[in-house]
């Protein structure tokens, strides 16, 4: 007996969208999202029945549905277009509906400020603008965390390290005060090393990163830490791995920063994207030193054999082409690189850069 | 539509009744069925669910194997482990398999895609071991597939640092890396990074027991022809110049590449003459490379033949001692004849010492030996040991030697007979080293295999100096029959040649073979000195010294040709007149050959008007009477006793 469509009907008839919240414990709830505050996040199921749950025992919320002006403002974002993308998310905050929908969408255009602002330096003044304009309003927000820790990047990318490490710090108190979870802990301690660091403090970013990778490096060994937040932790780690690089690179040049590199590509557990900023790190010092072929032979490790994210990839990509380029299109041209990029990683900066 | 909707919830509640009621009644599925799994493969992706979305995609993809449907359950596993944090739990096996089948199916952009998300996930798992080598072996054929080598070599290198232990695919991964290192470098081989790359391919593949017996053999086998390649360019490049130094480099690096033949290699023998020659090669463009090549060359003949550790042990061992100490012991003395080249004339006897007795010891190596007696013949000439260059070169021509060698080695002593001639005072060594010069020039244009015109003059005019004017006129006769339409015989050089010929023809007497060929070279160049000669002798005709006595040769003898020869000769004594003044100091006439000469002919001339027309009876005598009076040796001393018994003559006939 084949399958027949009458079961198929009950899965076709259309209904409301549901918001996702995800715990640290790594479950998933659905429902109506009708309160996230610092304290709380309240969903209400099918049957009117509320679930409270308790914000530090909440990783993620996805709200739903999303209306359709927020629906176009995520389709610019990814295609990179963050002036339109602005405007949707800023149209979208102004529309009446669910409760999360104005604050999440105005959260949403000061992230694409702060997207914006990694290609146009500029942009960082408005975006933390947009980030402190939205904590005034939203002051007991779950999301609260979130933007504080978006602002500190746009201050600091802005010129004002100390007010981003200030707010950090606030940051951290608040987290341990409403007992919000080690994993905002980290996060935090990460945001402001990156601070540091895109102040052009080198120095303390990369002190500060030494003790927070050993500090990361620990929780993802931990067997006690919340199953939900295991891939956070790892992310974070590899962050935290990868800044450290980049701090040693500011301070002290490429040619410093390749023997931590070189220990980070020989470690087969990395994850994909650390692996691959080694190799590029790697190569960046050798084409700094003189040896172009050897940066091309790093970069093609990258691209052959990693499945780092996209701009990760792009980016190996970008300089792969560079430096072919510059070897004569020797065994490959560099041309061929360049439309690897633009074909399969259209919506990242290189790609932008490439066009 | 439900998930779509986001009603979770509903959607599982559905599902699960959807599989109770498939297992109840035993439903088998239809393509509808296998796309409702792949969307509940996609909500377990949302859901973090990722095992479990990969193993019922991997149901999916392998229940339709031949349908579009397995390209899209791909594609969500693909995604799901995308998806996956690093520390998700992921049945490698599955990923493994569908990223090959991905590669058989020449989907290899997804093969890529596939393997490239699993290897990071196979570090440190048990799974490693089974698919980490294969793993990077398939990726390295996919993006080769792809027409991208280098990523293609970079994937093998690392599956083989990864995994060197594997027993099957760490000499494939070596292999490939090797193969595409080996291409890279070939187009690029003055990249010293991409040699280096190669390089640790080749040891790579030396480490795992690879490659064979050639392959370190052929790489300098490579080398060594890319070397020759560019010394070809550049043959005349200066020693120290920009080009010299490359080419230098070049065969550096193939000998270098000779040197890393293994001892327990088959080719090891030879790859030690083979780095010797290298540096040999190299000599032109670096004489300071002699030395070393010396001292491998005297290492294998002195140190290595001799040590009864290296004696041939079976049929092929021996064959290659017998041609490759014959080799050695000819490049030795090519190499002592660059050192003596180069200023350092004891090398010589080097030379003489290296190659003595070549053929005897290496009867079967008769190139290298009759090149060894030429290059006898050469030491011998540079050491001026003449009597030992010509008997050397007898030898040669006893043999007899290759025409190519017996060429080379007449040709040696042709010039060194070339510059006697030059250097010598007296008639009597001017004589005996022309002679000689014309004998060896002689033998090169005979033995020569390619004849050139120009040594065919250059024997003709010898001969014609020497007298020997049969061999002569044969000689210009065969260059205006064979080489007349050469693209180089030009006019000029046709009109030489037609002269010597004609003068030759009139010292033999053949006057009527010379007298057309004197017509038209008077017709070309009627004012040509030689022309002019010529041609007073054919109408008039000339008188012969045959040692023993004059003899008279005739000439057309007509009143008007009489008359074209009067009028010829007296030019020609003013012609005289004219260059002996003009030598430096001026001279007087009584003392230049060619007036002599000019005087002569008129002489001549009047005699035969005197025989046919009265008017001009006896003018001959008294001519001669004249310049005995101012020159009473009738210019013996100056021109010579032939001048002086022809103008007697005259005086009494």
């Amino acid at each position: 007996m084949f399958l027949s469509c009458s079961l198929l009907l009950p899965l076709l008839l259309p209904a409301a969208a549901q918001s996702r919240v995800v715990q640290v414990d790594g479950s998933t709830l659905s429902g109506k999202l009708v309160a996230a505050t610092l304290e709380q996040v309240t969903l209400k199921n099918a049957d009117g029945k509320s679930r409270e749950l308790a914000a530090g025992d909440v990783l993620q919320i996805y709200p739903a549905p999303l209306t359709e002006m927020l629906l176009k403002g995520e389709a610019f974002l990814k295609d990179l277009d963050y002036q339109n993308a602005s405007s949707a998310f800023e149209a979208a905050g102004n529309e009446s509906g669910d409760f999360w929908v104005a604050p999440y969408a105005l959260l949403r255009q000061a992230e694409t400020l702060l997207a914006w602002a990694q290609m146009d330096r500029a942009r960082a003044s408005d975006a933390a603008r947009a980030f402190r304009s939205w904590m005034d309003a939203n002051t007991d927000s779950f999301w609260i965390p979130r933007a504080e820790m978006g602002a500190a990047k746009a201050m600091a990318m802005a010129g004002d390290v100390d007010g981003a490490t200030s707010l950090m710090q606030k940051l951290a108190d608040t987290a341990f005060e409403k007992n919000l979870g080690k994993h905002v802990e980290l996060q935090v301690n990460l945001v402001r090393c990156e601070a540091f660091l895109i102040g052009g403090q080198a120095e303390v970013a990369e002190a500060r990163l030494r003790d927070l990778v050993v500090k990361l490096g620990n929780a993802v060994q931990d067997p006690k830490a919340p199953e939900g937040t295991r891939s956070l932790i790892l992310n974070l780690y590899s962050q935290s791995q990868i800044l450290l690089g980049d701090a040693i690179h500011s301070k002290d040049g490429p040619q410093a920063a390749a023997p931590y590199w070189q220990g980070l590509a020989k470690d087969r557990t990395a994850t994909p994207n650390v692996r691959a900023a080694a190799w590029i790190g790697i190569a960046e010092a050798a084409r700094a030193a003189g040896h172009p072929r050897q940066a091309q032979l790093h970069l093609a490790k990258v691209v052959a054999t990693l499945p780092a994210s996209e701009e990760v990839m792009a980016h190996a990509l970008y300089l792969l082409g560079e430096v072919s380029t510059e070897l004569g299109d020797t065994p490959t041209a560099g041309d061929l690189y360049r439309r690897r990029l633009l074909d399969r990683y259209p919506s990242t900066s290189w790609a932008a850069k490439a066009r | 539509m439900l998930r779509e909707s986001g009603q979770i919830a509903k959607f599982w509640e559905t599902y699960d009744a959807f599989m109770q009621w498939v297992d109840e009644e035993r439903v088998e599925y239809s393509r509808n069925g296998y796309e409702l799994s792949l969307v509940v493969a996609e909500q377990m992706v949302d859901e973090n669910r990722i095992a479990e979305a990969i193993a019922l995609a991997d149901e999916v993809a392998t229940e339709n194997s031949r349908s579009t449907l397995r390209l899209r359950a791909n594609s969500v596993m693909g995604r799901a482990i995308a998806l996956a944090p690093p520390d998700a739990k992921i049945p490698l096996d599955i990923l493994y398999g569908s990223a090959e089948g991905a590669y058989y199916q020449k989907d290899y952009q997804a093969a890529v895609d596939g393997f490239r998300l699993l290897l990071p996930r196979l570090a440190g798992t048990q799974d490693a071991d089974e698919f980490g080598a294969k793993a990077y072996y398939f990726l390295g054929l996919s993006w080769s597939r792809l027409h991208h080598p280098m990523l293609a070599a970079v994937t093998h290198q690392l599956g083989y640092e990864d995994y060197p232990d594997d027993e099957t695919y760490a000499i494939k991964n070596a292999e490939k890396w090797q193969t595409l290192a080996a291409g890279f470098f070939k187009r690029a081989n003055t990249d010293r990074d991409l040699q280096a790359f190669n390089d640790e391919a080749i040891a790579a593949v030396s480490a795992v027991g690879g490659g064979g017996d050639d392959l370190e053999w052929n790489q300098a086998k490579s080398l060594n022809d890319l070397a020759r390649q560019a010394a070809g360019k550049h043959p005349k490049a200066a020693p120290g110049s920009t080009e010299a130094k490359a080419i230098v480099r070049a065969y550096q690096r193939a000998a270098d590449a000779y040197a890393k033949v293994k001892a327990e290699s088959s080719n090891y023998e030879k790859a030690l003459v083979a780095r010797a020659i290298c540096v040999y090669e190299s000599i032109r463009f670096d004489p300071a490379a002699a030395d070393l090549a010396l001292q491998l060359l005297h290492d294998y003949l002195d140190t290595y033949v001799p040590d009864p550790a290296h004696a041939p042990k079976d049929p092929r061992e021996r064959k290659i001692r017998r041609e490759k100490q014959p080799e050695a012991v000819f490049y030795l003395g090519r190499t002592y004849r660059e050192v003596a080249k180069g200023g350092d004339r004891s090398a010589w006897e080097k030379v003489l010492s290296t190659y003595d007795g070549m053929l005897d010891r290496f009867p079967d190596q008769t190139e290298l030996g009759y090149a060894a007696m030429s290059y006898r013949v050469e030491a011998f000439v540079r050491l001026q040991r003449m009597e030992e260059a010509e008997a050397e070169y007898q030898n040669m021509v006893a043999i007899p030697a290759t025409k190519s060698r017996l060429a080379i080695a007449a040709f040696t002593l042709y010039n060194e007979y070339r510059l006697r001639t030059e250097a010598a005072e007296e008639p009597a060594d001017v004589l005996a080293n022309r002679t000689k010069q014309a004998e060896y020039l002689s033998a090169f244009n005979t033995y020569s295999s390619v004849k050139r015109w120009p040594n065919l003059l250059g024997e003709a005019e010898l001969w014609a100096q020497l007298g020997a004017y049969d061999k002569a006129s044969e000689l210009y006769q065969g260059i205006l029959d064979k080489f007349s339409k050469a693209k180089d015989f030009t006019d000029a050089y046709a009109f030489k040649v037609r002269l010597g010929l004609v003068e030759s023809l009139l010292q033999l007497r053949r006057i009527g073979e010379a007298v057309p060929l004197v017509d038209e070279l008077y017709k070309q160049r009627p004012k040509n000195l030689r022309v002019r000669i010529a041609v007073v002798k054919v109408k008039a005709g000339f008188l012969i010294w045959d040692g023993k006595q004059v003899l008279e040769v005739p000439g057309e003898g007509t009143p008007e040709a009489l008359d074209l020869a009067t009028t010829m000769a007296g030019e020609l004594i003013h012609v005289a007149d004219y260059e002996a003044s003009k030598q430096d100091p001026p001279l007087n006439h009584y003392y230049y050959p060619p007036w002599w000469e000019a005087k002569l002919m008129q002489a001549y001339v009047l005699y035969q008007r005197g025989k046919t027309n009265p008017a001009d009876l006896g003018k001959h005598k008294k001519l001669v009477a004249g310049l005995q009076k101012q020159a009473p040796d009738l210019g013996e001393a100056v021109a010579g006793s032939r001048m002086s018994k022809s103008l007697l003559w005259l005086l009494n006939h």
